[in-house]
């Protein structure tokens, strides 16, 4: 009887304990990722970089710039997509490969983000590594701040 | 019939939810506890311990105001025996930022009651929070010098702005739940929206209208560096080229 009655208890005290186990244990990432890719050629003329905008790859959005891209056409190259994501969403609907170019042919002076120097040096340095639909290739992983949730609130 | 009134009794207690707000409760058996005076149904206070770890109350740690906030507890007393009612505060920071990082809890603490239940063949503990206070302040992303720290370590961040040299872009979040906070800190920010600009305007932070480049109100990632442009999207289309897919007025660093 006393032990039916331990055994009882335990039991209440075990499930108690494991209801008190957390379902996740990370809170999920706010900004949206991008991966940046120097490539030896850009896969179509016409732009100083590409963005690949897809749905069913793990990294949906890949900013493709030439080897020899400079810190300054990074920035440009991220703000062109900052401003597609306003426009069409943080997540592409349908795969698109896309450029983003003033509607004047008068080009403007942008600044750049003061972290792309960063961005850029760690670009040059990274290692070649396999980038579905683009091949092997120098990248990192950069995250934006999400663009359409801001316009939606 | 008394065995079978006790072993409803504690399937009874073995179905019954037990209530995760606020309260801590842990068992020690009767022999050695120093209690064993105490006859069953009996309650008594008794004095409260000197600290707890942070999940001395639920596995994510204390609630207030809907927020959650692990950390650890230090009596603000010392003359020891504590008091069954007493107060601790945070430790080792006394301004706690939550668990998702949207609010920091200053001056934070807590009042808990300490008391103790005679069950059949078990001392219940109980370390009841019954009070709290201090100060909710809602994080916006250039709070970020605040020093404290996550448990969570991978999601640090600068927490700036784009425009910011303070912005690491390595982070996959900001310390903040919004990137950008409704007030600027830096003075411009999002405005009453509105306003219609021109391909060379400052906006003061805030962002346009991709058809008509009017002010949305909302908050611009380039914060006072935000300037208007008029650009198009061309998607390529193969065997055609670049094909113009949109073009209206965005804003840029």
């Amino acid at each position: 009887m006393r032990a039916l009655a331990l055994l009882l208890v335990a039991l209440v005290y075990g499930a108690n304990s494991a209801s008190a186990q957390p379902q996740t244990a990370s809170n999920p990432p706010t900004r949206v990722p991008v991966t940046i890719a120097l490539v030896e050629q850009l896969p179509h003329p016409g732009s100083p970089f590409v963005i690949l905008r897809r749905v069913n790859e793990a990294e949906h959005d890949v900013i493709l710039l030439p080897a020899n891209a400079d810190a300054r056409q990074l920035s440009l190259a991220v703000q062109a997509l900052l401003t597609a994501r306003s426009v069409a969403g943080d997540t592409a609907e349908s795969p698109a490969t896309i450029r983003v170019r003033p509607r004047s042919d008068e080009g403007r002076a942008h600044r750049q983000f003061p972290w792309i120097a960063r961005v850029h040096g760690d670009l040059q340095r990274a290692a070649h590594r396999p980038i579905r639909g683009v091949g092997n290739a120098r990248a990192v992983v950069i995250w934006l701040p999400p663009q359409r949730a801001r316009a939606n609130r | 019939m008394l065995r079978r009134t006790l072993l409803a009794l504690l399937l009874v207690l073995a179905v019954l939810p037990r209530s995760s707000c606020a309260q801590s409760t842990y068992e020690t058996s009767v022999a050695g506890s120093g209690y064993e005076d105490m006859v069953v149904g009996e309650a008594r206070d008794v004095p409260c311990e000197y600290g707890y770890s942070g999940r001395f109350q639920q596995y994510y740690g204390v609630e207030f105001e809907d927020y959650m906030f692990l950390t650890d507890w230090i009596s603000k007393r010392s003359d020891f025996p504590l008091p069954s009612w007493n107060w601790y505060y945070a430790y080792p920071m006394r301004n706690v930022v939550s668990n998702d990082g949207r609010a920091r809890w200053d001056n934070a603490e807590i009042q808990v009651h300490c008391w103790i239940y005679r069950a059949m063949y078990m001392i219940q503990h109980h370390r009841d929070i019954v009070a709290a206070a201090g100060q909710l302040v809602e994080l916006c992303e250039d709070d970020w010098r605040i020093d404290v720290r996550r448990e969570d370590g991978d999601d640090e961040s600068d927490g700036s702005r784009l425009g910011s040299s303070r912005y690491n872009p390595y982070a996959r979040s900001s310390w903040g739940a919004t990137e950008f906070c409704e007030e600027d800190n830096d003075g411009g920010g999002g405005g009453a929206g509105g306003t219609q600009y021109y391909p060379g305007d400052h906006t003061g932070g805030e962002t346009v209208t991709w058809e008509g480049g009017v002010g949305t109100g909302e908050y611009s990632a380039c914060g006072q560096d935000a300037k208007v442009e008029y650009v198009c999207i061309d998607v390529w289309v193969e065997g055609v080229g670049w094909t113009e897919w949109s073009c209206g007025y965005t804003t840029t660093c």
